[in-house]
């Protein structure tokens, strides 16, 4: 038997170990488009101030799934689902001839930045940060530059910010909404980082977008906002988000949506074809909605599930995290979960509680918990965490959530109750 | 594979433990020392109590640990030796997304160093610290057959006798 991964990640990566653990001797082939082995992509903002040796940022040997035929600079471009056959080419765009055959395949080709569209975009001197390459290509742009301004506060645009702060750079972080790191914080949340933000000397100037991007003999040299204001820089970092990469499965017509569709055992349209990753389109775990998903943690969960599957396991997937991230952020930590945006009432009740810099929110839905904000003080925050993602009616615990500790012997302690109300009934 | 387990009816919740495992963890080892020493020694065990109930709370070592699953580092892995779930603090980045995905929120931050701590079952010693130091053994270190057995047999016991 004969697995082929496209994408050497977090799904592809966890899809491999997966099929290892319950097919031993099976094939596994992993493509990889880019020429560098495979890396913690959530550690590559350490590239660009050197933060980190190399080699730590690189996958872990002993989480790396034995007898993987790894190959890089390998580009799958095309897909005959019928005939089981695979097309790549190389780094230099020439076809790769045996095409690959597989028996089951994964999709984990991930995403990519999005780019807007900016007059001046095009060019040198604007850069994104998806690939090692990326990292080191703002790294290089980096020295001997003085001002650098990121488009966008997520979590990318914050990262390239504190990274390029780091090299000395004065940086300017602009975005559209009106607060940083919008889908990870609230209003107040976003008010405390604020401070930790503007305390590692990075400017952030809200409610704005560029304009313009402008250059002189084709260096860029500064950049226009929306209102007509103007920005020095010498590089730009763009961080608006990622879309899925969608041209291997949309080259053999395989079911498309916001991203590659699956079924809930993560198979494609086309038999033997399975998917996982920032590339698929699924469902919020928490709401039912449609997603796409750019969160490592999801793309891991749906490569072990879509591994599982390929190697004749029976593990189904139930769905993904809008919103599961964990993250230190000018020294302070913050921890987000689930459904934190909406507002009180009809059935939605918000709790929050801010202790100097320490904050937290809880969102309950009727009788269930439904997002988490915790800033500063995480300490137990997976029990908040599993309580969303298994739908646990929490009517019995919400004193206990509310309280400023808890723990999971709460959560056990109200289990044996209810275990004492099931023996009493008889 | 011998796992720590809890008789939450015999725990007093003295935190003994807590103090055994923050020790056994520092560089001294020695109530005495320790508590001076910088890094912060830490425990990884949290007794609890709510309406009077007792429990200490500690890693699992699951099979399929969550922790291990959503590590974007590669510094927490299964130690096949030890089998326990460990952390690898060269690899570690302080980004907490293990803390985010424990469902027994037992992973801590040692704030000094900026890293996850979590029970590593004492290597080096036959008997973690934490199940060495319990006076009244509601901490045991035990084989999970070995000791499910006993709790039934004890359960079959009290059964009989009432």
């Amino acid at each position: 038997m004969r697995h082929v991964i496209v994408g050497a990640s977090a799904a592809g990566m966890a899809a491999a170990e997966a099929i290892r653990k319950r097919q031993p001797s099976a094939e596994i082939v992993m493509l990889s488009a880019e020429a560098h082995p495979p890396y913690y992509r959530p550690l590559i903002p350490y590239l660009i101030y050197q933060g980190k040796p190399d080699d730590e940022i690189l996958r872990e040997p002993r989480l790396t799934p034995r007898d993987l035929h790894l190959r890089l600079d390998t580009r799958a471009v095309r897909l005959d689902p019928q005939a089981h056959i695979i097309f790549c080419v190389d780094g230099q765009g020439h076809e790769i001839d045996p095409p690959i055959y597989y028996d089951r395949l994964l999709i984990a080709t991930g995403a990519s930045p999005i780019l807007p569209h900016i007059p001046g975009l095009e060019g040198g001197g604007v850069f994104t940060l998806r690939t090692w390459q990326d990292a080191l290509e703002i790294a290089s742009a980096a020295q001997g530059a003085s001002n650098a301004v990121v488009l966008g506060a997520g979590r990318i645009g914050m990262k390239s910010a504190f990274a390029l702060r780091h090299l000395g750079l004065s940086v300017t972080v602009v975005e559209l909404l009106e607060r940083i790191v919008p889908q990870q914080l609230d209003a107040q949340s976003a008010a405390i980082f604020a401070e930790a933000v503007e305390n590692a000397g990075i400017r952030t100037i809200l409610g704005h977008t560029l304009a313009q991007v402008n250059r002189r003999n084709g260096k860029v040299i500064s950049v226009s906002l929306d209102d007509g204001s103007e920005l020095k820089a010498d590089l730009v970092v763009i961080g608006v988000g990622v879309q899925p990469n969608l041209e291997l499965p949309a080259s053999c017509g395989l079911r498309v949506g916001q991203g590659l569709q699956v079924d809930a055992y993560l198979c494609t349209s086309a038999p033997d074809v399975y998917a996982a990753g920032d590339v698929v389109e699924t469902s919020d775990i928490v709401t039912g909605t449609t997603i796409v998903s750019g969160i490592w943690t999801n793309a891991v969960d749906m490569g072990r599930v879509a591994g599982d599957q390929m190697a004749g396991g029976d593990v189904t997937y139930k769905g993904a995290f809008s919103l599961l991230n964990a993250m230190e952020l000018g020294g302070l930590p913050v921890i987000s979960v689930g459904d934190i945006h909406r507002s009180p009432g009809d059935d939605v009740e918000v709790f929050t509680e801010r202790r100097g810099s320490s904050y937290r929110k809880l969102v309950f839905l009727g009788n269930r918990l439904i997002g988490l904000v915790m800033v500063g003080n995480i300490a137990g925050a997976g029990v908040y965490q599993t309580l969303i993602r298994e739908k646990v009616d929490v009517s019995d615990l919400h004193r206990e959530l509310l309280g400023p500790r808890f723990h999971y012997g709460h959560y056990i302690h109200t289990e044996k109750k209810v275990v004492d109300r099931y023996v009493s009934a008889g | 594979m011998k796992r720590i387990f809890v008789r939450t009816e015999i725990c007093t919740a003295c935190k003994t433990c807590e103090l055994a495992c923050a020790i056994e963890h520092s560089q001294a080892k020695s109530i005495h020392a320790s508590p001076y020493e910088r890094p912060h020694p830490m425990r990884r065990v949290f007794v609890e109590a709510t309406d009077g109930r007792k429990i200490p709370i500690l890693c699992r070592h699951c099979e399929d640990a969550p922790c291990v699953a959503a590590c974007i580092s590669g510094a927490l892995f299964r130690d096949v030796v030890a089998d326990a779930v460990v952390c690898d603090w060269t690899r570690c980045i302080g980004c907490w997304t293990c803390i985010m995905v424990c469902p027994y929120g037992v992973i801590g931050r040692q704030l000094e160093l900026g890293k996850a701590v979590k029970c590593d079952l004492c290597p080096g010693r036959e008997i973690p610290a934490c199940v060495d130091s319990c006076p009244t053994k509601a901490l045991i270190y035990q084989e999970a057959e070995d000791f499910s057995k006993e709790r039934r047999q004890a359960f079959a016991a009290s059964v009989a006798g009432g």
